[in-house]
């Protein structure tokens, strides 16, 4: 792979092409997979009945949330210090999808919060993290649209993206933490998931379905911004 | 009851992702003319 060959822009835009096709065929597959796995085979849960089905679009949401935040972050501090323009437009490019991910995770939260906790809301140490990375990615997407010179924008924008990268690992480890009403997590790297096979299997592939989503719109939106000029 | 709260979900949901994509194709359209 010719790394410094592809870190210009228009020796990328092809590239970026092809990419995005394949991620986005790959993302409808794994969504009608994970929707199959997670509405269809899926067992009602013992003790939720069919409300926790909503699982299956809140976690894998909430997992994009925080990786889209990490890889913008990771963009932009390689702009910041190689100056390459693409790295610039790769972080601005993931902050509309990681934005959204992180509005979805909110209000399939919301949703799932009032049947089983009896509230929409609740001022607790996840959810307000999680709330605090919506307005980090607001924040971003803003601070970048008022200054106008692209270098200058880039380069203030990836301090703001550095320094809430601090938010990640609250987020993260908030449950553990701190006394939350929000659950643990049910899945780790370390220890078998707690939960049956199917719904593990329904996440998983909805994970997979929204990593390739947020690639395929990513990257068409750097091309978009390369053939606006920057 | 609790199947609104499912629908909710999943309807807004795919409705944002749709209109991310709408927006995205809209601007692929204005940027290459």
């Amino acid at each position: 792979m010719k790394w410094f060959w592809y870190a210009s822009p228009e020796t990328f835009y092809p590239l970026a092409r092809r990419i995005a096709l394949a991620c986005g065929v790959a993302a409808a597959a794994l969504a009608v997979a994970g929707l199959y796995v997670g509405l269809i085979v899926a067992p009602t849960d013992a003790q939720q009945g069919e409300v926790y089905r909503i699982i299956f679009i809140h976690v894998p949401a909430a997992w994009m949330s925080m990786f889209i935040y990490v890889m913008m972050a990771f963009w932009a501090a390689l702009g910041l210090a190689l100056n390459t323009r693409l790295s610039g437009m790769m972080a601005r490019a993931l902050a509309p999808t990681g934005a959204l991910f992180t509005f979805i995770a909110l209000w399939t939260g919301a949703l799932w919060g009032r049947p089983t906790w009896g509230t929409y809301w609740v001022w607790d140490a996840r959810l307000t993290s999680e709330l605090i990375l919506l307005f980090l990615y607001l924040g971003f997407i803003a601070l970048q649209a008022s200054i106008d010179d692209r270098r200058r924008s880039d380069r203030a924008g990836a301090v703001l993206a550095i320094v809430g990268v601090v938010n990640i690992p609250i987020i993260y480890y908030s449950v553990q933490w701190w006394n939350t009403l929000h659950q643990g997590a049910s899945v780790s790297f370390t220890r078998a998931p707690s939960m049956a096979a199917t719904m593990f299997a329904g996440m998983i592939l909805m994970a997979l379905a929204f990593w390739m989503y947020s690639i395929a719109v990513s990257l068409v939106r750097v091309r978009c911004m390369i053939r606006e000029g920057g | 009851m609790n199947n609104w709260f499912i629908w909710g979900s999943y309807g807004v949901t795919f409705l944002v992702l749709a209109l991310e994509i709408i927006f995205l194709i809209k601007r692929t359209r204005e940027t290459k003319t």
